[in-house]
């Protein structure tokens, strides 16, 4: 049989683009949440980018997941009704994409899983909420979207705060550090990182500095031609808006050896440990970013062993700043005292008084960004590195 | 005039990148005509052991490029010996086959080193600069180990009794077993070329970006693309195509957006395989299945 060398290739090509348009989705575990013979076993699903250039936040994310799981296993199970459940965490890893995302909420469907600690992409976040609503599953997630929140989807909840609360702060703390004047950013070309640069745009304007906002396309892994791109306008600060923390690291490191000098943002989720392994610390000199915790406090030194005890890793900002939320969900399963109703549940979160003992009072916040008052504003702090020196914490008041 | 002279060596040393990933994936499709979807995960592999030697077992990075590139031919010519031998003429078999190594030798790197990127500065951090204009030492070197590996390769294949074997057996195997040419020890050792020089790659390139399990990806794509491009199994093309495409994304990158690049790149090479099916340097050929 003889074979044209162009329809071997068509195969190759086949499967060479074929990763780019596929999420790699995994599960950790199976089963289904539910009581039977006096065993009662919660199923929480968490989702998001497990590896990539992402993976830092979707690792954070499911460590917050196992960790309340063994804060509420270590009691004996969580107290639902007149039952102790076990609380069980299932995983899946959504490629940072939306339809992965999806694929993660139906797989959770299958397993009878209601309520879910994820995603965190903004267009996983799209993508994954009408598969969710399909099921009536609960979503305490994290996406950053223009349109994360949105009345039509009540049981989708954000477990902190957006660039909307502490984009402005932050910038308006930094401005007096470093006194910035023409600010660039810079994001990946789609809605996880469109959403949140041009948000920080207009907190930008708003704080009366010169801004543009560019992008690259996400997969990107030489920065050369959006180095030269960025330092053309000359600007003293370079945001990177929610840039994976892979790329943010690369960029830092191209732009410090093509000279430039000024100072670095990132107003977006929080991966700095992860950024400064890439660029190193040296070549981080001035940075500043939102910090969901200080880790210089008591109640966030406490933590983290047990953190690392019972989720392998360590600490990272987010994963910490994602807790108390977490524990919210966790709390309203109890006191709905069902772990089937996730409107009674929502209805239940919807009244927490959402103080907690590691990041103190939070609020609700979203009915003027969102139309709907379901995202879960705890204290957030502004992180800054200065002069190449381990990083501060300033501790910064929601925007009114 | 210092933004365009920035923009192309900014695109000669993208090129220069580019070439070095492209070549040991053109050699193994020239050679054996296996298309190595396991290209891009050597690459991560030979990254991974030049940031063991070097940051994990604390000996000097030359050594850590030396073991990364010694450590994928070893591993390239057992895969090759005792796996792609068996189905070396039957191409979709070898597809499936390189494809599954790929995902073992992900999956591996994640397993040992986590999914999170690394801390791997390798040996060169400077930079020279002249007015405007800045180049990393890095670079410079990726740019002269790169004319280097194409030398060597180009030497190897048509100036030497081995390349003209291996030449020999691609042309016609039948013939050339019956002049007394061994494939099974030339075929395993022109698949651990390809392969050691994806981990020279590896080795030499990821300190200059990041090192994570899976950011091999980009690599097979960008090999997969030159090497359409250049003309399939034609080493020249390849190196040619290599250049090109840097220089488009630089330019574009550049002077357009850095979202447009892929757009204008990906656009442009399908206008010219419209136009010249065979690439820039290659030939219609119909091959046995």
């Amino acid at each position: 049989m003889r074979t044209s060398r162009t329809r071997l290739l068509l195969v190759a090509a086949a499967l060479v683009a074929g990763p780019a348009l596929t999420a790699c989705g995994s599960d950790a575990t199976s089963g289904t949440s539910g009581s039977s013979g006096g065993d009662c076993v919660l199923k929480i699903g968490t989702l998001g980018p497990l590896t990539g250039p992402a993976a830092d936040f979707g690792l954070s994310m499911e460590a917050t997941a196992k960790f309340v799981a063994s804060e509420a296993n270590a009691d004996g199970g969580l107290e639902v009704g007149d039952k102790k459940c076990k609380v069980e965490v299932s995983s899946y890893d959504t490629g940072y994409t939306s339809q992965g995302a999806a694929a993660g909420a139906t797989e959770f469907a299958s397993k009878g899983i209601k309520f879910v600690i994820g995603p965190l992409g903004a267009t996983e976040l799209t993508g994954m909420k009408p598969v969710a609503a399909r099921y009536d599953m609960l979503l305490a997630a994290n996406g950053f979207g223009r349109d994360a929140l949105e009345k039509k989807y009540p049981l989708t909840f954000h477990l902190g705060p957006g660039p909307f609360v502490w984009a402005g702060p932050i910038m308006e703390a930094a401005q007096k550090e470093f006194n910035f004047t023409n600010v660039k950013l810079i994001a990946p070309n789609d809605q996880s990182g469109d959403d949140i640069a041009i948000v920080d745009e207009q907190q930008y304007k708003k704080l009366g500095v010169d801004v543009a906002r560019d992008t690259y396309q996400r997969g990107t892994q030489d920065f050369a031609p959006v180095v030269s791109r960025l330092l053309r306008s000359k600007p003293d600060l370079i945001d990177f808006a929610s840039s994976p923390a892979g790329d943010v690291g690369t960029m830092i490191k191209q732009l410090r050896q093509a000279g430039y000098e000024g100072t670095f943002a990132r107003l977006g989720g929080d991966s700095t440990a992860e950024i400064t392994k890439v660029a190193g610390l040296d070549n981080m000199k001035d940075f500043f970013y939102y910090a969901p915790v200080n880790f210089g406090s008591d109640e966030v030194k406490e933590i983290q062993p047990a953190f690392k005890k019972a989720t392998g890793m360590d600490a990272t900002g987010i994963s910490l700043g994602w807790i108390p939320g977490a524990r919210t969900l966790l709390e309203s399963i109890s006191e709905a005292g069902t772990i089937d109703d996730t409107k009674a549940v929502a209805k239940v979160m919807r009244d927490n008084d959402l103080q907690d003992d590691l990041l103190g009072q939070g609020v609700y916040t979203g009915e003027e960004e969102f139309g709907v008052n379901q995202e879960m504003s705890w204290p957030f702090n502004m992180g800054l590195i200065k002069d190449g020196q381990p990083a501060t914490f300033t501790q910064l008041e929601a925007a009114k | 005039m210092g933004e365009f002279l920035q923009t192309m060596i900014g695109g000669l040393t993208l090129g220069a990148q580019y070439a070095l990933m492209a070549l040991g994936f053109s050699l193994a499709f020239g050679i054996l005509r296996v298309i190595n979807f396991a290209h891009g995960a050597f690459y991560v592999v030979g990254g991974y052991l030049a940031y063991w030697i070097t940051n994990e077992v604390g000996l000097p990075y030359v050594l850590g490029v030396i073991v990364a590139v010694l450590g994928t031919a070893a591993i390239g010519y057992v895969f090759e010996l005792f796996i792609i031998e068996r189905r070396i003429d039957d191409h979709l078999a070898t597809i499936v086959m390189t494809l599954g190594a790929s995902l073992i030798g992900g999956a591996a790197m994640l397993s040992l080193f986590g999914a999170q990127a690394v801390q791997f500065e390798g040996g060169l951090t400077g930079t020279f600069r002249l007015g405007g204009v800045f180049v990393p030492h890095a670079r410079v070197m990726i740019i002269v180990v790169a004319g280097l590996a194409i030398a060597a390769v180009y030497l190897l294949l048509y100036k030497t009794q081995v390349g003209n074997a291996l030449r020999a057996l691609t042309d016609d195997r039948e013939m050339a077993v019956a002049m007394g040419m061994r494939p099974k020890v030339l075929f395993p050792m022109a698949f651990a070329i390809a392969t050691g020089l994806a981990g020279l790659t590896g080795a030499l390139v990821t300190p200059q970006f990041s090192l994570a399990p899976f950011v091999g990806e980009h690599v097979l794509m960008i090999s997969f693309l030159a090497v359409i491009l250049g003309g399939l199994g034609s080493l020249p093309g390849a190196v040619i195509a290599s250049v090109l495409v840097g220089l488009v994304e630089a330019f574009v990158g550049t002077y357009v957006g850095g979202s447009w690049a892929p757009l204008i790149l990906f656009t442009g090479i399908l206008v010219l395989l419209v136009v010249r099916p065979s690439g820039l340097l290659g030939h219609r050929t119909i091959i046995d299945a």
